[in-house]
């Protein structure tokens, strides 16, 4: 460590990485809302009592009179002073939050989603692709209508209003510095828009543009189509582009723009409660649209399929319930795509962050299905393997596989999991179970408990360079035509004589100016050390068409333990 | 102890955050990753428990820089490649250095800003980022082999 800290070069490269850092942004305006002293529980569905709490320390009222529920209120003492605090509320509708009046003007938040384009998510063609993303705004209610449905003017305003670039969306709609109004007539939107709308060109900017706005304004009830008008009159032809509008514009319009897997629900960022509603259109193989919600760890906590309408060469509606379990609130992912009708490999496959909360329908699972004494599990007891509050990894399970997690020892067992085949984070309970062939280990990850084949598993061990190794092994230096082809390759090089002997590509290629992929081999060696993962690099050949070998680096996958120094017990 | 509020904690910590995330995802997105993750812990459930703010706001900060590391990949090259120090950044941007961080993982950025610049031992980033002390070990030596076959070339 001592040697390495000395390393004065890649110590130069940090600092020199160091120096681009921009300053920090200002405090989010989106967290004044919550910024309340952090000892105070904040009930979610009380977001409006915390952020009269905030404007209520500013202006010097007594915080007992806005109490949340049941949580213990902060004492009066404890609060920060204000003037480091609460200088930048000043925006907050204090008015609307006299103590004395609760129900009237008190702020509801109202989601709704805006459609932009996200570059990470393509269309058929590679075009960047439509897709919701959710926002919400504080509004205060009012009395006798509905403010929490239906407002598609805070939708369509947010949309305006968005600047052309945000994160890692960006919006086709200019800057409008005019006024824009709407009216509903039966289920037409008619959008009166300024002349700014039409400024620009390009003629997937300007459909772009419009189907932006026919998207956020038909996601509400009610509405299906957009009457577009500019200063008052109805477009027939939209910009210099001369784009055609026949009529009121529906969803169906703009399909173009749309990733073949278009998933509606849930939005981009929104918070989701089991059971998810995974709904959108699709145009894919035989209408069938595979599904998966992974949790932050990567791993696999729903996998299913659902059917569109219609499929192979048409648009079909879908919809699907997907039930999980998230012990607390985590980030995650909804995953849509299709099976290669071909291979069976991912296409079209889109990915949404979202929020995963807790609770629901879903019970966890451990809870009531795992068997609790050793007298009703499958096999007998048997003490070899991980000992209790181990950290092992899942090893030698490909890329596009789970390793499952089951309720009992045996794969008569339901999974609870799909375990990432990089996780290294599960925690052994040290109860093992011996089957007529296999030995299974009880392990939690992600806060569920559960079984798993002990196969899969190991410690994660030191790294050698074992370049030269495998060098000798081939009898020079191997070329292949792809990386997956060295990989497979270089992988083989290590089973040459050995009966248990497999492996399995764990992250597939990439390639910069270097290629790289990983490969686990397992059940050589002995017991101490089980395998390796080799991360294997590959330079161009010469003629630029292939890959010859730089260099591996084996972690060493080891199945008891691991010393101080990487080395396997 | 007093009671800090979320802004008192971000102002505290927001310098290093962005340092830290400026090693994660390069100088263009460490602003939004440090935003978008302060926000996400601040609204986050378990947050009034939380007793080591740092800690937690750093596991937070290289959560959202994995997730942005994955979808933002392809334009964060063409930014790269588009960036000129001519342009309204504050900094000169070292287009050698990115491309030399551009071939770690995210852990091992993070192994390697935690190490180098905050001066921390293996056993302090193991804490920091809540990992085993073998894997920063690992992200370490993993990086620095990178990096030295980077500036080896």
């Amino acid at each position: 460590m001592s040697e390495d800290r000395l390393d004065p070069r890649v110590r130069e490269l940090t600092y020199r990485l160091m120096e681009m850092a921009p300053d920090a942004p200002p405090f989010p305006e989106e967290a004044i809302a919550m910024s309340v002293p952090v000892t105070k529980q904040r009930p979610p569905m009380l977001v409006w009592a915390a952020a009269a709490a905030a404007v209520v320390l500013l202006v010097g009222l007594p915080l007992l009179l806005f109490r949340g529920g049941d949580e213990p209120t902060a004492p009066a003492t404890t609060i920060a002073a204000p003037d480091t605090t609460t200088t930048t509320v000043v925006d907050e509708p204090t008015t609307t939050m006299a103590p004395t009046t609760v129900a009237p003007g008190v702020p509801t938040v109202v989601e709704f989603n805006i459609y932009v384009f996200s570059e990470a998510i393509t269309t058929y063609l590679g075009d960047p692709a439509l897709v919701p993303l959710q926002l919400e705004e504080e509004v205060p209610s009012e009395p006798g209508s509905d403010t929490a449905v239906g407002r598609w003017d805070l939708a369509l305003d947010a949309l305006f209003d968005q600047g052309p670039t945000f994160g890692a969306y960006w919006s086709a709609i200019p800057e409008l510095s005019g006024e824009w109004s709407g009216s509903l007539d039966g289920s037409v939107l008619e959008v009166d828009l300024p002349a700014e709308f039409e400024a620009g060109g390009g003629t997937m900017m300007m459909t772009s543009r419009l189907a932006q706005v026919v998207f956020t304004a038909t996601q509400f009830d009610g509405i299906d189509s957009v009457l577009f008008k500019i200063a008052g009159e109805v477009v027939e032809v939209f910009s210099g582009e001369g784009i055609i509008l026949d009529g009121p514009q529906t969803r169906m319009d703009y399909v173009d723009i749309l990733p073949l897997i278009f998933l509606d629900e849930p939005a981009i960022g929104s918070r989701v409660s089991s059971p998810a509603t995974l709904s959108g259109i699709a145009n894919v193989f035989e209408a069938t649209v595979q599904f998966e919600i992974v949790n932050e760890s990567g791993n696999l906590i729903n996998a299913d399929f659902t059917t569109a309408t219609c499929g192979t060469g048409c648009w079909g509606e879908f919809s699907a319930q997907a039930p999980f379990f998230v012990p607390e609130e985590t980030p995650g992912e909804i995953v849509v795509y299709e099976e290669a009708a071909l291979d069976g490999s991912r296409v079209n496959e889109i990915r949404y962050p979202v929020t995963l909360l807790p609770g629901g329908e879903e019970e966890p699972p451990t809870t009531t299905t795992l068997p609790t004494t050793d007298t009703t599990l499958p096999g007998e007891a048997f003490d070899i393997g991980p000992t209790e509050g181990d950290v092992v990894a899942v090893i030698g399970v490909a890329h596009d596989d789970v390793l499952n997690l089951r309720d009992g020892p045996g794969v008569g067992y339901e999974p609870l999991l799909g375990l990432n085949p990089l996780a290294d984070d599960l925690v052994a309970t040290g109860r093992h179970r011996l089957l007529e062939s296999s030995i299974w280990t009880e392990l939690t990850a992600d806060g569920v408990t559960g079984w798993v084949n002990s196969s899969y598993i190991g410690y994660l061990g030191g790294v050698d360079d074992l370049t030269s190794f495998v060098v000798s092994e081939m009898g020079g230096i191997p070329e292949a035509e792809t990386m997956l082809d060295l990989g497979t390759m270089v992988a083989e090089s290590f089973g040459q004589d050995e009966g248990g002997f497999r492996y399995e590509m764990v992250i597939p290629p990439t390639v910069g100016d270097l290629g790289e992929v990983t490969f686990d081999v397992v059940g050589l060696l002995d017991d101490a050390q089980r395998g390796w993962r080799l991360h294997i690099f590959g330079q161009p050949t010469e003629g630029g068409e292939g890959f010859s070998l730089k260099s591996v680096e084996g972690m060493a996958l080891c199945g008891r333990g691991v010393t101080e120094d990487g080395l396997c017990i | 102890m007093g009671v800090m509020t979320d802004e008192e904690i971000y102002r505290k910590y927001a310098d290093d955050l962005v340092r830290f995330a400026t090693g994660l995802v390069g100088p263009f997105d460490a602003q939004d990753v440090v935003t978008d993750a302060c926000l996400r812990s601040f609204r986050s459930k378990t947050w009034p428990q939380v007793h080591n703010h740092r800690a937690y706001l750093y596991r937070s900060v290289l959560n959202h820089a994995r997730s942005h590391h994955r979808s933002t990949l392809r334009r964060r090259v063409r930014e790269m490649k588009a960036a000129s120090p001519a342009k309204s950044w504050p900094h000169e941007v070292d287009v050698d250095v990115l491309a030399a961080v551009d071939r770690l993982s995210v852990q091992q950025r993070a192994a390697i800003v935690l190490t180098y610049w905050e001066d921390l031992s293996a056993a302090e980033v193991a804490a920091r980022l809540r990992i085993s002390e073998g894997s920063v070990k690992r992200h370490l030596a993993r990086a620095r082999s990178r990096l030295r076959e980077y500036l080896d070339e």
